[in-house]
């Protein structure tokens, strides 16, 4: 992490690659494997982003271990308030009937667009309606392109989870 | 996809500054100094330094507040850094200044002229609040520049913190030195704003 903390990319690459299998071995055991790999994914983001705040002086694992446990806390209570959120949207449109209508129209893409968390909303306006690139969008947003890629991925994954289940 | 994304934030890498042994120092001085401005603009004259009668109580009643700022700056500073332990000599602080708070309010109790219900009460928690509030945001703003991994307790902290400095300031300008009035009352304006710090730490430090 030290070598990284200076921008020694192959050093990074390797501690990435471990930090993978530990969070593996540390989330795996307590959660579905779908969960795990959006943990994963978490986790390493903000360890990218908040490399800096690691001191060299202290052990590196406890630092790990502390964000992958603030993710995880986080990533269940967003889940959380996104199920409510949802299942009263889904009350919402099976009373109006218009399910199949949604599902077909450029409304759904909207609907789909809606649910979504923001900052995943706003990477697929921008990369897939907008046509900007990863590094254009980035810089709109005022964040680096990995954190561009990693919400355009995650925002279709949950784009398709959601129109599947829509589907009639 | 997790290949992917290990290439993608090593592509993305760039050298860091670690976090500097000062911050907390630099921390906590413009924190005091933010609050000691904006308490002298709202009081004035009234402020200790231009008070020819100030006796040595005045400066000696400051004392839990002032090392319970310390304290709670460089615990707010901790916070910040995931996995951060809390070092010895700030648990002994916080300590010293509590111990220092219960012999004033067992004093002041116990002293005849007591006056916990003192009509200005409801000022002194006011004013403690208000000069609180730079201080909490500069705190806030600069926990959200870090990793903080318990928000609610990094938001109370800051709250403690600049609370606590609120109460400092305006130790400085208010004139009724009673131990239990001092005790009982500020230590409500600094609960107060570290209760107001825990609920906008969920809200403000998350990332």
């Amino acid at each position: 992490m030290v070598a990284a903390q200076k921008g020694d990319a192959a050093s990074y690459r390797r501690l990435l690659e471990a930090i993978e299998n530990w969070l593996r071995n540390y989330l795996g055991a307590q959660h579905p494997s779908a969960d795990t790999d959006d943990l994963i994914q978490e986790t390493l983001l903000a360890i990218h982003l908040k490399r800096a705040t690691y001191d060299p002086t202290q052990p590196l694992l406890p630092w790990v271990s502390a964000i992958a446990r603030y993710k995880k806390i986080d990533f269940y209570r967003r889940r959380k308030r996104r199920r409510e959120a949802h299942t009263t949207d889904f009350t919402m449109i099976q009373s109006s009937k218009t399910i199949s209508t949604h599902t077909e129209s450029a409304e759904a893409l909207d609907h789909l667009l809606d649910r979504l968390p923001k900052p995943q909303a706003d990477v697929i306006r921008l990369v897939k309606i907008e046509g900007l690139s990863i590094h254009d969008a980035a810089m709109r947003l005022g964040r680096s392109p990995a954190w561009v890629k990693v919400n355009v991925h995650r925002a279709l994954k949950a784009m398709k989870q959601h129109a599947d289940g829509a589907a009639p | 996809m997790n290949n992917k994304l290990i290439d993608a934030l090593v592509e993305d890498l760039q050298p860091v500054k670690r976090p500097s042994p000062w911050a907390a120092p630099r921390l906590f001085l413009a924190c005091l100094l933010t609050t000691l401005i904006f308490a002298w603009l709202m009081r004035g004259n009234r402020m200790l330094a231009a008070d020819p009668t100030l006796t040595l109580w005045s400066w000696l009643k400051l004392l839990p507040f002032a090392l319970g700022a310390v304290a709670c700056v460089w615990l707010t500073c901790d916070t910040t850094i995931p996995a951060r332990r809390t070092r010895r000599w700030i648990t002994t602080l916080l300590i010293a200044a509590v111990l220092i708070l219960i012999s004033f309010v067992t004093a002041g109790l116990m002293s005849p002229d007591a006056n916990v219900l003192n009509p200005s009460a409801f000022g002194c928690v006011r004013s403690i609040v208000i000069f609180a509030i730079p201080p909490l945001a500069f705190m806030l703003w600069f926990a959200r520049q870090r990793a903080t991994t318990h928000p609610a307790f990094a938001g109370a902290c800051a709250g403690a913190a600049a609370g606590l400095l609120g109460s400092l300031a305006y130790g400085m300008s208010c004139r009724i030195d009673g131990l239990a009035f001092i005790s009982v009352w500020y230590a409500t304006g600094i609960l107060a704003v570290a209760t107001i710090g825990s609920l906008l730490g969920p809200r403000i430090l998350r990332w």
